[in-house]
């Protein structure tokens, strides 16, 4: 596993994704208000991006960053605002989009391999009754290729490091054909190398015209891994390319406690 | 050996063991992905006390009372579960387990109440040879409707259970799904009831499914392979009852408990001799 991938670029390209980003591809939110009961997790969020951008969400524990996640993937369904994708209503195009839940929430003890979650990235397409067709095998050969998951296809969950199993679930979006990836925590628990090769998977797909929004809490490696940044504290307190969202003033809005030692 | 089949009772318990076994089987690897094993086992005595109750409110037993009180013993506990749990605060586990003990000590005590009901036994512990043709029409339609619900949602129910919000990102019905399994499982509970008896019938649902997953590799030969498993075991287990003079409610659920660490040590043996190739 050398961590190449740029030899794949035409297979990502392949797999629905252009590589240049189109100018209506834009994943607009506007006026997004989240209630808990009484408690409000996110007010009034606004933004605009368009695909080929890795977007990194900051903020601390409970400064609504699962939340802008989930509405976004379809999983809140009483919020106000819009959010729309393409100037499509998100329920209409639901299938462009893919979440990724955390590692945690996985079962690593299921009866499934590798092969058998990234096919069921194919479920939009088919839905119950469709039957399984040459192009579907094509779909997810590609897809396992890409994320360089050959070898391990046949394995179990169970028998999988953290980054293998982040890099399958990112393989079952390729799959779907999603043109906007949402991933919950995809770093957290994993070492060096794995998380440095998952970043060079995330820049990849966003350099093919993909759009990836990341929750992401180590503020370390930001520059490195997003190359746009997006500060939440229940509110939006900062968004734009890393270069110039990514201030100290930006983080003391965002965290009550800076962190210090940060390169920005 | 096989003269046993020339009985009517014996051919109907036959059938009816392996098509509860069966569908049974089928819908316990949901279950079991769902991590409900303990939770059919607790809703399998809420219905007794249900079955009571309607025997006093009829003032008989019947398969229709039988059925009708086991489905309301069931829903009262299950349903009440989840609203005592909110209210009180407390976890499923412990508000399930205060709700199925206090439903069962009432269906003992109203039992007593009842005069005329004997049979106290072969509801506890099963009663397959005295199957009506009645009793089996609610097992067939109960199975029909079971299978139709796991071809009819084939690959949701996978993705349901595997994680729940990216199946509902996905657009698949994942609360209306949830309502609808546990109303399968209770439904299904009420008819092993019948084989088995109540405080065995969470067996059918869970051990065929503990068999498979030591062999299989996708959920969809764990559904299909626990029903087998299930079918299989229920009629072999009619006739070995027969041949052995004993009861075969327990006697199905018996083989499937020898048939489970079989399992697992071909399982361990099959991973031995693979693994020998990289000690050498």
């Amino acid at each position: 596993m050398d961590g190449k991938l740029t030899s794949d670029l035409f297979r990502i390209t392949e797999l629905g994704a252009s590589h240049d980003p189109e100018p209506g591809h834009c994943l607009a939110v506007e006026g997004l208000h989240v209630h808990y009961g009484a408690i409000c997790a996110l007010a009034d969020v606004s933004f605009s991006i368009g695909c080929g951008h890795c977007v990194g969400l900051l903020g601390q524990n409970g400064a609504g960053k699962s939340t802008l996640l989930k509405s976004i993937a379809g999983l809140h369904t009483r919020f106000s605002g819009s959010l729309t994708w393409r100037g499509l209503p998100l329920a209409s195009v639901r299938r462009e989009i893919a979440y990724l839940p955390q590692k945690d929430q996985v079962d690593p003890f299921f009866p499934l391999t590798v092969r058998g979650l990234v096919e069921m990235g194919r479920y939009p397409h088919l839905g119950e009754r469709g039957g399984w067709r040459k192009l579907d095998t094509e779909v997810v050969d590609t897809a396992i290729e890409t994320l360089k998951l050959g070898d391990l296809q046949k394995r179990r969950l169970f028998q999988l490091s953290g980054g293998q199993l982040q890099r399958t679930h990112i393989a079952r979006a390729l799959a779907q054909e999603a043109h906007v990836l949402l991933l919950d925590e995809p770093f957290a628990g994993l070492d060096e190398p794995s998380q440095r090769m998952l970043g060079e998977v995330l820049r990849e797909l966003a350099a093919n015209g993909r759009l990836l929004m990341v929750c992401h809490h180590d503020l370390k490696a930001v520059p490195e891994l997003f190359d746009t940044v997006l500060l939440l504290n229940r509110k939006l307190v900062g968004f734009g390319p890393v270069t110039e969202a990514f201030t100290p003033e930006a983080l003391r809005a965002a965290f009550d406690h800076p962190p210090e030692n940060v390169h920005v | 050996m096989f003269d046993f089949l020339e009985f009517g009772f014996n051919q109907r318990a036959i059938l009816a063991a392996g098509l509860i076994g069966f569908s049974n089987g089928a819908l316990g690897a949901l279950v079991v992905l769902r991590k409900n094993a303990l939770v059919v086992s607790a809703l399998a005595h809420a219905l007794l006390p249900g079955i009571a109750l309607g025997i006093l409110i009829f003032g008989g037993l019947n398969p229709f009372v039988g059925f009708v009180g086991a489905l309301f013993g069931a829903l009262v506990v299950g349903l009440g579960t989840v609203y005592v749990a909110r209210v009180a605060l407390l976890d499923h586990q412990t508000s399930l387990s205060v709700l199925y003990t206090t439903a069962f000590a009432g269906g003992l005590l109203m039992l007593e109440r009842i005069p005329t009901f004997t049979n106290l036994e072969g509801w506890l512990f099963g009663n397959i040879l005295g199957l009506r043709n009645a009793d089996l029409w609610i097992s067939y339609g109960v199975s029909l409707l079971i299978l139709v619900s796991l071809t009819a949602w084939r690959r949701g129910w996978i993705l349901y259970l595997f994680e729940p919000s990216v199946a509902a990102s996905m657009g698949v019905p994942v609360r209306r799904m949830n309502y609808w399994l546990t109303l399968l499982m209770v439904l299904g509970l009420v008819t092993s009831l019948q084989a088995v008896g109540s405080v065995l019938s969470a067996a059918l649902f869970i051990t065929p499914t503990a068999i498979m997953l030591q062999n299989v590799r996708s959920p969809r030969a764990l559904i299909w392979g626990s029903g087998l498993t299930g079918g299989l075991a229920g009629a072999v287990s009619i006739w070995l009852s027969n041949v052995l003079d004993v009861r075969p409610g327990a006697m199905m659920i018996l083989l499937l408990g020898i048939l489970f660490p079989v399992a697992l040590g071909l399982k361990r043996l099959v991973e031995a001799r693979r693994a020998l190739p990289a000690v050498r």
